[in-house]
């Protein structure tokens, strides 16, 4: 050991973190210091910060105002988790905008009781209510310090209602123009965010309390130590085909990844050798997407008209089911996980031209013709029975009976698929976010299996779980990530200056 | 280890030829034909390492300048949701040039 160099540390990756392990607990030779240091000497931090996400930013620039000194590790070329993918809704109530608006017919108990609602009342109702009490607060921090803009609220059904504040993306993402001000905020406060560098490990100390983390740097592995604590914030594990066959089953696995393909569990791993209370592992959010160009197709699906049909030409979901729904049964039902959304030209289908615009726009194949046999050779359907298909459909409206359908159609009002030219939108059904994670309290502290708060860790944004079950409101996600991102950072710091 | 190896003398080979016989057996696409050299982007000789983003900002300007240079290509591949993304990530001087865009999206942009 005495003779380590460089080259013989990377041939010999398991000896060195052997080494450093053996540095850590106290007792090094002083060859083995020598060697731990070349790794990399460890940094002392108020609060370490698993991945530049929104969560995580969030969090450093909370720190940093509060007094204390953050660093971030992310472990790819710059932020990749999902928010850079999201459309860029902030859910929340109560906010000057709102007022300025005129929308005065929510309140922060009918939020909550939505919330609840939307989550079968399995949400946890401690995260969901501090959610809602502290939501408008978070917004106006985003405002008023971070300077992300948003766009006039439109008011949508329930549960959006007049709660749906949509970032400005001046021309990108609004999930991408908040992560890019996120990091201007951090930059402008000499805030660290360290790149290629991922967690591997949480470093504990004889009472099993979180002092840190160790993180392979492109230098090697490295310990960066945490006086306050340490926050998950990696983001769930959607793209981890792994986990979600393991938490899911397989069938979850094939769903297309809507959002990053960089969300790979690590709130999962690193948590769980501390024994963390994993929650909500089987839920997440489904939609649908073209795989291929990342088309969002959801509006057609979900505009009412015509029929959804697998490769080989038969119906295969109640057209009446949400977009999540279908995009969550689709690999259940096809076994390529791909349908195509047939429309005809019903003049009143209030999505057919956007639709038509977005798939051309974005270079997306879909397909139009003046018959079903030539929709049927376009898309490589069998013929004879999308025919049949579309002839049974037709039918069983004009037989008042479309419920008897197998599978059932309980479209409100149901419409022939009668009029040329066709379509044919093809989509694949996508996972946007898993719901599961470490569970947290209302402090974003982790709680463990015995529902004692693990001393020093936390977590919040996606890698958290405890919020979201079966569905969300739209802007949750990036909400919950402000909110408990912000409150994991006082919290840090309070702890810090305490040690 | 021994790929890096093979890596490093190939690339230290076609070099030394260069010296002595043109054309450059290194392809260096746009920065060739504009009279580019070595030296002016790679600091050690033979060239060795990846050049760093700052070293291309040193000609071209950084990204909020390249995204207004670009800003009427639709869409503006500099001014993307995925953020800051690396020149070399996409412009590949000693290959083919690539669009990371293409991972997910299937968008009609060719890269110089």
């Amino acid at each position: 050991m005495g003779t380590l160099t460089r080259r013989s540390l990377l041939k010999s990756g398991l000896a060195a973190v052997g080494a450093g392990t053996v540095a850590m607990m106290g007792r090094p030779s002083s060859a083995e210091a020598a060697t731990t240091q070349k790794v990399g000497k460890a940094q002392t931090f108020d609060a370490v910060i698993v991945g530049a996400g929104c969560a995580g930013l969030a969090c450093a620039i909370e720190v940093h105002d509060q007094g204390g000194k953050p660093v971030v590790l992310e472990k790819m070329g710059r932020p990749s988790g999902n928010a850079i993918f999201a459309l860029g809704s902030v859910c929340v109530t109560g906010t000057r905008l709102q007022k300025e608006q005129g929308i005065d017919d929510d309140s922060v108990e009918q939020f909550y009781q939505d919330m609840m609602k939307v989550s079968l009342q399995r949400g946890d109702p401690e995260l969901t209510r501090f959610y809602a009490e502290n939501s408008a607060e978070a917004f106006h921090w985003l405002v008023d310090k971070i300077g992300v803009k948003f766009k006039k609220i439109i008011k949508a059904p329930y549960p959006r209602f007049g709660r749906i504040h949509r970032i400005d993306g001046e021309g990108i993402t609004g999930g991408g123009m908040l992560i890019r001000k996120l990091l201007a905020a951090a930059k402008a406060r000499g805030i660290p965010v360290l790149y290629h560098t991922k967690a591997v490990e949480l470093l504990t100390n004889l009472k099993m309390e979180v002092t840190g983390v160790r993180a392979l740097t492109p230098e090697g592995l490295k310990d960066f130590n945490a006086k306050g604590g340490v926050l998950i914030a990696s983001g769930g594990f959607s793209a981890n085909r792994e986990m979600l066959t393991m938490y899911m089953g397989g069938w979850a696995a094939n769903l297309a990844t809507r959002g990053s393909p960089y969300v790979t569990g690590e709130n999962i791993a690193l948590t769980k050798p501390l024994y963390a209370q994993l929650v909500h592992m089987d839920q997440f959010h489904g939609g649908p997407i073209v795989a291929a160009t990342h088309v969002n197709p959801a509006d057609i699906l979900n505009a009412g008209y015509g029929i959804i049909v697998s490769m080989q030409g038969q119906r295969v979901i109640d057209e009446a089911s949400t977009y999540v729904a279908k995009a969550k049964t689709l690999p259940r039902v096809t076994k390529e996980n791909r349908a195509f959304q047939i429309c005809d030209s019903n003049s009143k289908n209030p999505q057919l031209a956007g639709m038509i615009k977005k798939y051309t726009h974005l270079n997306s194949p879909f397909y139009q013709a003046e018959t079903l046999e030539e929709l049927a050779k376009l898309t490589d359907i069998p013929a004879e029975a999308l025919i049949k298909t579309v002839n049974e459909y037709n039918d069983a409206l004009k037989n008042n009976a479309p419920a008897q359908l197998n599978p059932p159609n309980t479209l409100k009002t149901p419409y022939a698929v009668e009029t040329a030219p066709y379509y044919a939108f093809p989509f694949e059904g996508g996972m946007t976010a898993t719901f599961g994670g470490p569970k947290i309290n209302v402090r974003a502290e982790v709680v463990n299996t015995e529902q004692q708060t693990i001393p020093g860790l936390y977590a919040a944004g996606n890698a958290a779980g405890g919020l979201f079950y079966n569905d969300y409101i739209g802007g949750c996600q990036l909400g919950g990530a402000t909110i408990f991102g912000r409150v994991a950072a006082k919290e840090m710091v309070a702890r810090s200056k305490k040690a | 280890m021994k790929s890096i190896y093979i890596v490093f003398v190939t690339l230290f080979a076609a070099l030394s030829m260069s010296v002595f016989a043109a054309p450059m057996t290194i392809p260096m696409g746009k920065h060739l034909e504009k009279g580019v050299t070595c030296a002016q982007c790679h600091k050690e000789n033979p060239p060795a390492k990846a050049v760093p983003f700052e070293k291309c900002e040193s000609c071209h300007g950084n990204n909020d300048a390249m995204a207004k240079r670009t800003e009427k290509v639709e869409p503006n591949p500099h001014f993307n949701h995925l953020g800051d993304v690396t020149c070399t990530e996409c412009h590949k001087n000693h290959s083919e040039s690539v669009l990371i865009c293409s991972n997910c999206h299937k968008f009609n942009l060719k890269t110089p």
